[in-house]
């Protein structure tokens, strides 16, 4: 019992040297002490295991009785699923981290989420806690994608104004050769966010690339395609997915830009449920991800990190604070947890069906 | 004394009781059957009846009987488009594996075509590979931005587009045609009718004449056979619509079931149980045209007892020229998309833009062993295979016996039921069990664990298993049976000693012939794998729609190894050949 008190203050001080100025904060003894006679910790989310490797690396360094087992679905299936087995009274996960707007809004609304506040809640920003017991993960900027083997430098410009102006100057080039999400789930919230930003001359920009692209396909396959020539050039890929797959060698067929006049990004969302069998386990994973090491965890796994401060020796692709230097305050579109998204999205469905040509 | 008389008696009640012991073991074991039978059979079925009216999810505590799903079912121009979608997929790819099928049949089982022994086994492979590995192949080479497809580009040949309707039905119909080449070549081109042909040729018939009526009548009922067994194929195909037709939105039911029922945040279960029904009805109305035809077809079949040597026809100078041609179509249609798997699994990506040496990598198997999902899918799939195919030999056996060779009351009760399954395509399957295991409490404990998978496939396996073991039961004469009674063996011990022993190749051929399908199987899995219980083709599916094309090519390979081993060694160790 005391050995582990002097272990924990000994890790606790050494995270603290380790991750700069700020010690992480004291795990509270009680927590700590149940989390040891719970069981596996069961994660659902929509993420894959290479992303958490290094997050849970971190985690077990502290707490390395923990077993944590992620399973990784699409982004709406982790809160769909819990809401499943547990009606059905199955066991089911103690923690969710996703990116699935509509789905959070829902679990929130439903009560599913784990009464506890972190004792990270004070470093942290107030919009990354949209409602009790959510809190997020990461802000995922969404990016635009190139071939180099068909787009010469010129034509990968770093601006959706540019991209706009490029393909409609160049319609051979992209006829049918640019991809995209399509409006259903994950993308339809970051077009939401995204003419919620720019307005009508969002729209005038999507009417002008619309004839061109292909919309469906996740960020996987658009990838994929691009790097097969497939396609030329997408829009609004997620940068956790792209990023980390150019250290592979796909630098050497495809580029990735950021939008200067303003890049969408998607906040990730988590919550410990509130019928979670190992509460002890998940409240100390929420804290760790929330903390200052724990978000260069974040970064390491291919996140982009938002608490300010960070080590950026550390950062693997950055973070919000320098996203935000980068291309100003003002250019960062957060795709949060907008209500009207759920009222006014039939007719932003048809809007953007006629902007795509359909 | 009345000892004597004591002794009489105890002896009549002795044989009385042993009888009724007997009696009890035998009905005993026949109902055992029966109920298992109908309880893998029904379970699945019944809750799916439920939540077909049902308001909400069945798991979910609050729901009544309603008719609005049907009503939505009814209205929905979406899944009226898939069910039209269906139909000309399913018709157009077995009419392509029907020409492309027959057209080989004939020119290995009736011709003297070179190296036809080995073009015989070569045309079959398809069937040892699952639709989902033979399409992920294709997307790879043929797809545009595919390998092949970028470098006709570059030629200056024109473009194709392997995400349309034609594409899809290729696709399917490529990977069908081994099913009807293997019914036709057994059925009359094998050679049977070869002296109607020498008769008909003597009166005066040509060659093409001869072809038409002669050879092709004779092989109409393995014709339909073969063409029902791929309409149904067709029906229920979910990879190759999923993976080639999303692109250019074409739908199809199992895309429809799969988009509402797995790939959604909010499942619709109303919407989704009855598609299943309507899924079920057009597999229903194909196997019913198949027993109807076949009635008819049956009056060509020819027995005789005279053997005659079977002639072959003589292509001439043709015969080079086809052999080329069948070898052109068995590098296009088999040898580069498997290679295309091969070189993916190795490579960041694949396209004659790069230059090969500058992609290699290992990273994709390396991932495939490290992560555990993926090797957890593994020894899944092993596992899940072993089980389901040695569980489903002797089950099937057991069936047989009943259902064969005694005197059960319910024995045709037990063929129909052991039948039922083949209207169920796998994605239904799997449905149906999820339901059970949410609503009937003894099924909950294997929701998580491999048996849920183990009970599917089970169920989607018996009429594979029966087909297998009951031709050959046929075969063994009910003398022995007799034999077996007459020397005081009751029943059960008749089957088990006598009958069983017979029928061990049988068996050894059902549980290869199970554990190969279940290794290629992945629509069942699909509604029923959770956080431990992936399979490969499960991951492969996901993978591949996820974009990580390089990680499921590599899995694929592996299945594509597992299976080529299982296969050879059969046939070397056992002499066991599938489909053969």
């Amino acid at each position: 019992m005391r050995k582990d008190k002097i272990l924990g203050a000994a890790l606790a001080l050494a995270c603290g040297v380790l991750g700069g100025n700020t010690v992480i904060a004291a795990p509270d003894e009680g927590i700590v002490e149940a989390s040891k006679s719970e069981n596996q910790l069961l994660v659902y989310s929509n993420m894959g295991t290479d992303n958490w490797n290094p997050l849970l690396e971190g985690f077990n360094k502290l707490y390395p009785w923990i077993k944590v087992e992620t399973l990784n679905l699409g982004a709406s299936e982790p809160i769909s699923r819990y809401e499943a087995e547990t009606g059905t009274g199955n066991a089911s996960a103690d923690f969710i981290v996703t990116g699935s707007i509509s789905d959070w809004i829902r679990f929130a609304d439903k009560k599913l989420a784990a009464d506890y506040v972190s004792s990270e809640e004070a470093n942290l920003p107030d919009w990354s806690k949209p409602f009790p017991g959510i809190y997020t993960f990461s802000t995922d900027p969404m990016v635009l994608g190139y071939s180099k083997l068909l787009l010469s430098e010129e034509q990968q410009p770093d601006s959706f104004e540019g991209f706009a102006k490029v393909i409609s100057e160049n319609p051979d080039l992209f006829k049918g050769k640019v991809g995209s999400y399509a409006v259903d789930g994950f993308g339809g919230s970051i077009n939401w966010a995204f003419v919620r930003e720019h307005g009508e001359k969002g729209w005038q920009w999507l009417d002008a690339i619309g004839p061109s692209v292909k919309a469906g396909d996740g960020s996987g396959p658009m990838i994929e395609k691009l790097s097969r020539g497939e396609y030329t050039a997408v829009y609004f890929l997620s940068g956790p997915v792209v990023m980390p797959k150019m250290e592979t060698g796909l630098d050497q067929v495809i580029s990735w830009k950021y939008m200067s006049d303003g890049t969408p990004v998607f906040m990730r969302g988590m919550a410990i449920t509130a019928k979670a069998k190992n509460m002890n386990s998940a409240k100390l994973l929420l804290d760790y991800i929330l903390s200052e090491e724990g978000q260069v965890a974040v970064s390491k796994a291919g996140f982009m990190p938002y608490r300010d401060g960070l080590p950026e020796d550390q950062l693997r692709f950055g973070s919000l604070e320098q996203l935000k230097k980068r291309i100003g305050e003002d250019n960062i579109i957060f795709i949060n947890y907008d209500r009207n998204m759920l009222t006014g999205f039939d007719d932003f469905t048809k809007r953007w069906n006629q902007a795509m040509g359909k | 004394m009345p000892s004597d008389m004591t002794v009489a008696v105890t002896s009549q009640q002795q044989h009385r009781a042993k009888r009724g012991v007997a009696f009890l073991r035998n009905t005993g074991f026949q109902w055992a059957v029966t109920v298992v039978l109908a309880v893998l059979v029904l379970t699945p079925l019944l809750p799916m009846l439920v939540q077909a009216f049902a308001s909400a999810p069945l798991y979910d505590s609050e729901w009544h009987f309603t008719l609005s799903n049907l009503t939505l079912f009814v209205t929905s121009s979406a899944l009226w488009l898939a069910t039209w979608n269906t139909i000309i997929f399913a018709v157009a790819s077995t009419v392509i594996a029907l020409v492309i099928g027959a057209v080989t049949a004939i020119l290995v089982g009736r011709t003297d075509l070179p190296m036809r022994g080995f073009i015989g086994d070569l045309f079959i492979v398809p069937l040892y590979l699952s639709h989902l590995v033979l399409c992920i192949g294709w997307l790879t080479m043929y797809a545009p931005g595919g390998f092949v497809t970028t470098w006709m580009q570059q030629l200056g040949m024109p473009a194709w587009n392997l995400y349309s309707m034609t594409g899809m039905a290729l696709v399917a119909g490529v990977a069908q045609a081994p099913l009807v080449y293997m019914y036709c070549l057994y059925g009359a081109a094998g050679g049977t009718g070869a002296s109607l042909e020498d008769a008909a040729r003597t009166t005066g018939a040509g060659r093409l004449r001869v072809l038409w009526s002669i050879t092709l009548p004779l092989m109409m009922p393995a014709i339909i056979y073969s063409t029902i067994l791929n309409l149904v194929a067709g029906l229920e195909m979910l990879a190759i619509p999923r993976l080639l037709g999303k692109t250019a939105n074409i739908d199809v039911l199992s895309t429809f079931l799969f988009d509402i029922g797995i790939d959604n945040p909010q499942p619709n279960h109303g919407l989704v149980a009855n598609a299943a029904f309507l899924l079920m009805v057009l597999v229903g109305i194909s196997l019913f045209f198949q027993s109807r035809l076949l009635k008819n077809a049956f009056k060509f079949t020819t027995v005789q007892g005279k053997a005659g040597r079977n002639k072959r026809v003589s292509l001439g100078g043709w015969r080079w020229p086809i052999l080329g041609l069948i070898f052109v179509y068995m590098l296009v249609t088999l040898f580069i998309p498997v290679g295309g798997i091969l070189l993916r699994a190795f490579t960041v990506i694949l396209t004659p833009l790069v230059p090969l040496s500058k992609v290699l990598t290992t990273a994709n198997v390396v991932r495939m062993f490290e992560e555990p999902r993926f090797f957890l899918a593994i020894v899944n799939t092993i596992e899940v295979g072993i089980l389901s195919a040695a569980i489903g030999t002797f089950l099937c056996l057991a069936l047989v016996l009943v259902s064969q060779r005694s005197t059960f009351r319910y024995a045709r009760v037990v063929d129909g039921l052991a039948m039922l399954p083949r209207v169920l395509p796998g994605l239904i399957v799997g449905l149906g069990v999820f339901y059970a295991a949410v609503l009937f409490p003894p099924f909950g404990w294997i929701r998580s664990s491999i048996w849920i998978l183990v009970v599917a496939y089970l169920m989607n396996m018996i009429p594979l298993g029966v087909g297998v073991i009951a031709p050959a039961a046929l075969q063994i004469s009910r003398e022995l049976d007799r034999a077996g009674r007459v020397s005081g063996a009751d029943w059960l011990r008749t089957s088990l000693s006598v009958v069983t022993p017979l029928l061990k190749p049988a068996m050894a051929g059902t549980f290869i012939l199970m554990f190969v399908a279940s290794l290629k199987s992945y629509t069942i899995a699909m509604f029923l794998f959770s956080p431990r219980t992936e399979v490969i083709g499960t991951s492969i599916l996901l993978l591949a729609g996820d974009g990580d094309t390089g990680l499921a090519c590599a899995l694929a390979a592996v299945q594509i190894l597992f299976t080529l081993v299982i296969v050879l060694l059969a046939r070397w160790l056992f002499g066991v050949r599938i489909y053969g």
